[in-house]
């Protein structure tokens, strides 16, 4: 067996064809080479502002009467969060600029550390970050918030795919949380849940009306596409109409350079780094990929980007599903798909009949339905029963679709 | 071995630093030429690794070169413009590591 190293099959291109000067002002040592080209620091950051702007919603768009429109940032204080603050700050916070663009602007930080152990809570990291900002204001959220336990959870038993609905034992929010992320089945459904619930809060605390900016890289992009393909979630790569990401076509080292020369101080990621996960593995392949081949891993993420999924029609399948876990849109009929697409032995009818009627399975999307089943069980006796509480919102939507499902029944008792 | 030394500074961010320590900067000394070569850059990378690098060396080095993901800028500029791993050292030389990985 051969072990070539990867070169002797496919040889990298030099990295720069046009010597040591910057391609634009041709005038200055080039500083940075960004897919082939040669930049000097000062036509970096010209480049890096104008890839940005590009992609920045109009905001004759979001205008309400009387009022500027307001502008949501989803501030993970990670490296791209980090870039794209400052840029947010730099082109709509200018010193002596005339009017706001944006007004206000609120930066959506979620604490997560409640979700591992032994990493440290860096709100006050993030205040001092934000508070550096002129006229950008900070709203902190924490992952727990997902986990309102004042009106009491819902949970699912995560033993039967169809996934009957069961009690939640967990007095607290940071318990519930906890149980939520233990009863996962992978370190990758660990991930997702994290990312999931992370996106819910923001999306459910910023205004409906305004956009809303995530930091997500092109180099993060191509890696969730093509990990959210892994992870059954194809039906969602097209994100609802007010995320914007606009540093989507800047890759990751192009905003570690940035982060760099403007002094940032991005957080370091949560958690392991995650190579037992798709996430991590996917990272790996990408950032090689990029490495070897720096203008596949955009090509990679515009194809990926293109591929909009069919939605329902109405007329065949009812009204649109909103995924109660993640809240995304969804497709009717998850079982139905995973009865077709692979052979599967559901448990016996008897336990079937107990639980009709309150399974939670098709409230959820394909994703979801996966992330919460994915590792086959083997079933036996030493298999324990995972009960999974889920958040506040899926609690209530759950409660309402089954209100809903037995309106035409109900009695109107006084009350 | 050379009398004579080279110092560099080198520097660790964006969580390289765990590497190493948990230390961001240091002050390195190397002699001016290794295997009978001036020393260069992948002389440096392998130096750091026997060296400095505390823990999980696949991290950091890859088939003598740095894992892809890491930045590298030599004197504040990219070492793709360089020559890389060619590069051959300066006394006073400034090299910084930066993690591209550390999230979105
Ligand atoms: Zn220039
Ligand atoms: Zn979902």
């Amino acid at each position: 067996m051969s072990c070539e190293k990867p070169e002797d099959v496919m040889p990298r291109k030099p990295r720069h064809d046009r010597g040591k000067t910057c391609h634009k002002c041709k005038t200055q040592p080039g500083q940075l080479i960004v897919r082939h080209f040669v930049y000097c620091k000062d036509c970096f950051f010209a480049h890096v502002h104008s890839k940005f702007r590009r992609q920045m919603p109009a905001r004759e768009a979001y205008c309400q009467p009387e009022q500027e429109p307001s502008l949501s940032v989803a501030f993970s204080g990670g490296l791209g969060a980090s870039v794209l603050l400052d840029l947010v700050a730099r082109t709509y916070r200018r010193e002596g600029a005339r009017k706001p663009v944006w007004s206000p602007i609120t930066a959506y930080y979620v604490e997560t550390c409640a979700a591992y152990d032994g990493v440290p809570d860096a709100v006050e990291h993030v205040k001092e970050v934000v508070n550096g900002y002129r006229g950008i204001e900070l709203v902190v959220l924490r992952l727990e918030d997902a986990f309102d336990t004042q009106t009491p959870l819902l949970a699912l038993s995560l033993a039967d795919e169809r996934l009957p609905l069961s009690s939640s034992s967990s007095a607290t929010p940071t318990d519930a949380l906890r149980a939520h992320l233990a009863a996962l089945p992978t370190p990758t459904a660990r991930l997702q849940a994290i990312s999931n619930l992370t996106y819910a809060l923001v999306l459910r605390a910023a205004p409906s009306h305004a956009p809303i900016l995530f930091g997500t890289h092109l180099t993060a992009l191509a890696v969730s596409l093509i990990s959210g393909v892994a992870h059954g979630a194809g039906y969602n790569l097209t994100p609802p109409a007010r995320i914007v990401r606009p540093l989507c076509e800047i890759s990751a080292k192009e905003c570690a350079a940035y982060a760099h020369w403007r002094a940032l101080r991005p957080l370091r990621s949560r958690g392991p780094p995650g190579m037992d996960s798709v996430l991590g593995i996917t990272r790996d392949f990408i950032v090689r990929l990029d490495r070897d081949f720096p203008s596949t891993v955009s090509a990679v993420a515009r194809t990926c980007a293109k591929v909009v999924p069919k939605r329902d029609s109405s007329s065949s399948a009812g009204a649109p599903l909103t995924c109660a876990l993640c809240e995304r849109p969804a497709q009717h009929g998850v079982l139905e798909w995973k009865t077709r697409t692979a052979i599967r032995s559901f448990s016996s009818d008897s336990e079937q009949d107990k639980t009709e009627g309150t399974a939670v399975a098709e409230e959820l999307c394909y994703a979801c339905h996966t992330m919460l089943t994915s590792r086959a069980r083997v079933r036996g006796p030493s298999d324990v029963e995972q009960v999974l509480p889920v958040p506040s919102w899926t609690s209530s939507t759950i409660r309402a679709r089954m209100r809903e499902s037995v309106k035409d029944f109900i009695l109107d008792d006084e009350d | 071995m050379s009398s004579d030394a080279l110092a560099l500074k080198v520097e660790f961010t964006g969580g390289l630093e765990l590497l190493f320590d948990n230390k961001k900067k240091y002050t390195v000394s190397l002699p001016r030429t290794t295997d009978d070569a001036p020393t260069n850059l992948t002389h440096l990378i392998l130096w750091l690794k026997d060296n400095l690098l505390k823990e999980r060396p696949e991290l950091f080095v890859e088939e003598r070169t740095v894992r892809p993901g890491i930045l590298v800028l030599v004197n504040e500029t990219d070492w793709e413009l360089e020559g890389e791993g060619d590069y051959q050292l300066k006394d006073g030389d400034e090299i910084i590591f930066i993690s591209t990985l550390h999230g979105g």
